[in-house]
C-alpha cells in the first residue's frame, strides 16, 4: 500500500510548497501519496553503511516514517512526527 | 561515513518555547554558509610540580558562537528578527502577507517571553544542535546584486539531537539586482522625510551590532547563563559617485538625516510590496567621507561611512519584513 505523507507547518500558508529530497513536492496541509519508486529512492538516499573494526559491514536503512519522527509538522501514514 | 560536501548540509531552526531548551527544527533555512562553533574557556592548571608545563585540564565555561550567511529570503528573516534585542510587532495578514517591524530596545538580555532559536546543523549527515541562539549582529549587504545578511550569532549550549532530521525546502525567493533602492531623507527623526531614491550608491553594507557576548554565572552547568547585549552600534559604509561637494560639506557640517534600503520583489515601493525588506536608520551622520584622485582610468568616488544615532521619542532604526510566514 502506498505511503501517505503530509506536511502541515502552521508558520506557512496552505498553498506553500515544500520539496523533500527523494520524495518530491508537498503542498502545505495536503496529504499526498508517495509512490513506491519515490519511497525506494528516499530509503536508498538515506541508507548508510558502517564498517566495524573487524571489517564487518552493517547496512542502516532509514524508512520514511523513521526519517520524520523528529518533525512535529510531518505525518507519515497517519503517524505524526515524534509519536513513533 | 564517506567524505561530505557543504552542499549536502542543512540548517534548521525553531523558536524556542523555553529559552535555552533545545527543540527539533520545524523550518529549514537555505544558507550560504555557517560556522557555528563550540567556544570554551578551558582551564589548564599551572600547578608548580617541578615541571615547567601545565599539569591538568578541566572543562570550562562554554557558549556557541558563529556566523550564518544567507541570501535574505522573507520567508525566514522574521525568525532572526525575533531572536535578538528587538521589539517586534507583527501586523496583518493583508492578502495573506504579514508585516514584521523590529526596533531596538534597551535590555541587557532578552526578556521573557524570549524568542531564542534552537538551531540544528547537519554536517556530512551528522547532527549538531544548539540552543538559546540569538543574533548579536546583522550585516546587510548587496553582493552581486543580491541582498545578503551575515548574522553573528551566539548560543547558550550545544545539544545532541536524537534525529533523524529530514529537511523540507521552500523554493528560493531572492531579492535580486532589480529589487533594491536607497533613499536619503532630507531630515531625521521619528519619521524622516524621504524623497526619490538616490542613484549614486555603489554598494552598501548596513550593520547593526548589539555587541553581544555570553555570560557565565556560577551554577552547576558549564553552558552560558544568558547572552548579554551591550551598546548598539549602527551604521553603514558605502561608495558614492563624487559628482559635487554637497555630501562632503554634509560630512564636515555633521548634517544628520535618515537613510533606508528597500528591497522588494518587483518594481514596487515597500509600502505596496507583498514581499520585501526595509532597513531604515532614522538618524545618521557621516563618520568618514574620503574622496581622492584614483588611477588614470578610474571613476572618482567617495568612500563614506555613516553612524546611526538615537532618536528622541522614536527608534534609531527599523527593520521591516513583508512575508507570508506567520510566526505566532
Amino acid at each position: 500500500m502506498a505511503l501517505k505523507v503530509k506536511i502541515d507547518n502552521p508558520d506557512f500558508p496552505k498553498d506553500h510548497v515544500f520539496g523533500i529530497e527523494g520524495l518530491g513536492l508537498f503542498e502545505n496541509g495536503k496529504e499526498r501519496e508517495v509512490t513506491a519508486e519515490q519511497e525506494q529512492a528516499f530509503v536508498d538516499s538515506r541508507t548508510t553503511i558502517t564498517v566495524d573494526e573487524e571489517g564487518k559491514e552493517t547496512v542502516h536503512k532509514l524508512s520514511v516514517k523513521e526519517a520524520f519522527k523528529s518533525d512535529i509538522n510531518v505525518t507519515v501514514g497517519g503517524t505524526k512526527g515524534g509519536e513513533n | 561515513m564517506g567524505v561530505g560536501l557543504g552542499g549536502g548540509g542543512a540548517i534548521g531552526l525553531k523558536l524556542e518555547t523555553v529559552m535555552g531548551t533545545y527543540e527539533d527544527p520545524t523550518v529549514w533555512v537555505p544558507i550560504i554558509s555557517e560556522e557555528f562553533r563550540y567556544v570554551e574557556s578551558r582551564y589548564f592548571s599551572p600547578q608548580l610540580r617541578q615541571q615547567v608545563m601545565v599539569s591538568d585540564v578541566k572543562q570550562g565555561y562554554y557558549h556557541i558562537e558563529g556566523n550564518i550567511v544567507f541570501e535574505v529570503d522573507t520567508h525566514f528573516l522574521p525568525y532572526f528578527l525575533y531572536a535578538s534585542r528587538h521589539t517586534v510587532t507583527k501586523t496583518g495578514p493583508a492578502a495573506g502577507v504579514y508585516t514584521y517591524k523590529a526596533v531596538p530596545n534597551h535590555m541587557a538580555s532578552l526578556a521573557a517571553p524570549a524568542r531564542t532559536l534552537s538551531i540544528a546543523a547537519i554536517r556530512n549527515d551528522i547532527l549538531f544542535g544548539y540552543a538559546g541562539c540569538v543574533v548579536g549582529q546583522y550585516e546587510f549587504m548587496i553582493e552581486d546584486g543580491v541582498l545578503r545578511c551575515t548574522m553573528n550569532m551566539l548560543g547558550l549550549s550545544q545539544n545532541t539531537p536524537a534525529g533523524p532530521y529530514t529537511p523540507s525546502w521552500s523554493d528560493p525567493d531572492l531579492l535580486g539586482a532589480d529589487a533594491h533602492a536607497i533613499f536619503v531623507a532630507s531630515d531625521y527623526g521619528v519619521t524622516p522625510t524621504f524623497g526619490a531614491a538616490s542613484d549614486d550608491f555603489n554598494g552598501i553594507t548596513l550593520t547593526i551590532n548589539h555587541n553581544a557576548d555570553a555570560q557565565n554565572r556560577i551554577r552547576k552547568q558549564r553552558s552560558a547563563s544568558y547572552i548579554a547585549f551591550h551598546e548598539t552600534e549602527i551604521g553603514f559604509n558605502t561608495e558614492l559617485d563624487f559628482v559635487d561637494k554637497t555630501e562632503y560639506n554634509n560630512f564636515v557640517g555633521t548634517l544628520q538625516r535618515g537613510i533606508k534600503l528597500e528591497s522588494t520583489q518587483g518594481a514596487t515601493t515597500f509600502a505596496t510590496a507583498t514581499d520585501g525588506v526595509k532597513a531604515q536608520l532614522n538618524r545618521f551622520a557621516y563618520e568618514t567621507y574620503d574622496v581622492d584622485l584614483p588611477g588614470l582610468g578610474d571613476i572618482v568616488m567617495a568612500g563614506a561611512t555613516g553612524r546611526g544615532l538615537s532618536v528622541s521619542g522614536g527608534d534609531a532604526y527599523e527593520l521591516h519584513c513583508k512575508s507570508t510566514t506567520n510566526i505566532t
